[in-house]
């Protein structure tokens, strides 16, 4: 009975150590597991900038903060960097008031993201 | 015009995490059937998540426990009260703390990855009333109370 959450990954184009990963569903705790093991994947496989896609993210809460939390401070360990993208309205307002707006890498377009690497 | 809810809800499931996305859309579901808008749906839906979360987290130590939620649906508000099977000592303490203390979202994430404080802290800022109570067999009841007038209480625009 677990909220569906599906990722899907593209490569970045000129970027080798990149991965964009599309969240589309519901992130809770019945499924951070699996995120965190299928993100803490691609970390260790050398793809240490994640730009994630929220788009298709309908819904956060703050077990998911969480985690997206330590993402951001785990990549950034393996000097990389874990930067969002497209987020939705509900979801953007429950990481601002958490105030999470200014410990996570916000931005309103893929491509600022995606070009923000560098 | 006499101020009853128009619905009364009570939901028991077992102290499962699984059981709770299918609770919380329902209550959710419910609010949009009843005119609600899609925001206070999502942000009531929040609520319950967080709340119910705690309670399968630290109220059924037990295998056989269960929660049970009762929601009064009114035309302007939502009332909720979770009452879990009963916690250890001091997670019920660490409760009580987050429901009276605000804690900045930095220092409950810090070195972990989900802290009980934080949902609370949710809680607390998406609605207008929370309180708990604790009887003397560690039965915990948090009751939560939601108005339809609050679109500027978080100040989240965007």
């Amino acid at each position: 009975m677990e909220s569906q959450i599906e990722l899907q990954y593209e490569d970045v184009q000129g970027k080798s150590n990149a991965k964009m990963v599309r969240f589309i569903g519901d992130l809770d705790a019945t499924n951070v597991e699996t995120v965190i093991e299928k993100t803490f994947n691609l970390l260790n496989e050398g793809f240490v900038n994640i730009v994630a896609d929220f788009e298709k993210l309908r819904y956060v809460n703050s077990t998911g903060l969480g985690i997206l939390l330590h993402f951001s401070k785990s990549a950034k360990e393996k000097g990389g960097s874990f930067k969002i993208a497209n987020v939705n309205e509900n979801v953007y307002e429950i990481i601002e008031i958490i105030g999470a707006t200014s410990l996570l890498e916000i931005y309103d377009e893929l491509d600022e993201a995606v070009e923000s690497l560098g | 015009m006499p101020d009853g809810p128009l619905h009364r809800i009570r939901i028991k499931f077992p102290g499962d995490l699984e059981y709770i996305p299918a609770v919380r859309k329902y209550v959710s579901e419910i609010l949009i059937v009843n005119r609600f808008t899609p925001k206070f749906a999502f942000r009531t839906e929040i609520i319950v998540d967080e709340i119910c979360n705690n309670a399968v987290t630290y109220g059924c130590v037990s295998g056989d426990s269960s929660v049970e939620i009762a929601c009064l649906i009114y035309e302007d508000r939502i009332e909720f009260q979770v009452k879990d099977a009963g916690g250890l000592k001091e997670d019920i303490a660490r409760l009580r703390e987050a429901v009276e203390a605000e804690v900045s979202a930095e220092k409950k994430t810090a070195g972990k990855p989900s802290a009980a404080g934080l949902g609370l802290e949710i809680v607390r800022l998406l609605s207008e009333e929370i309180d708990m109570e604790v009887d003397d067999n560690n039965l915990t009841s948090i009751r939560v109370v939601r108005r339809k007038e609050d679109s500027s209480k978080t100040g989240a625009a965007r």
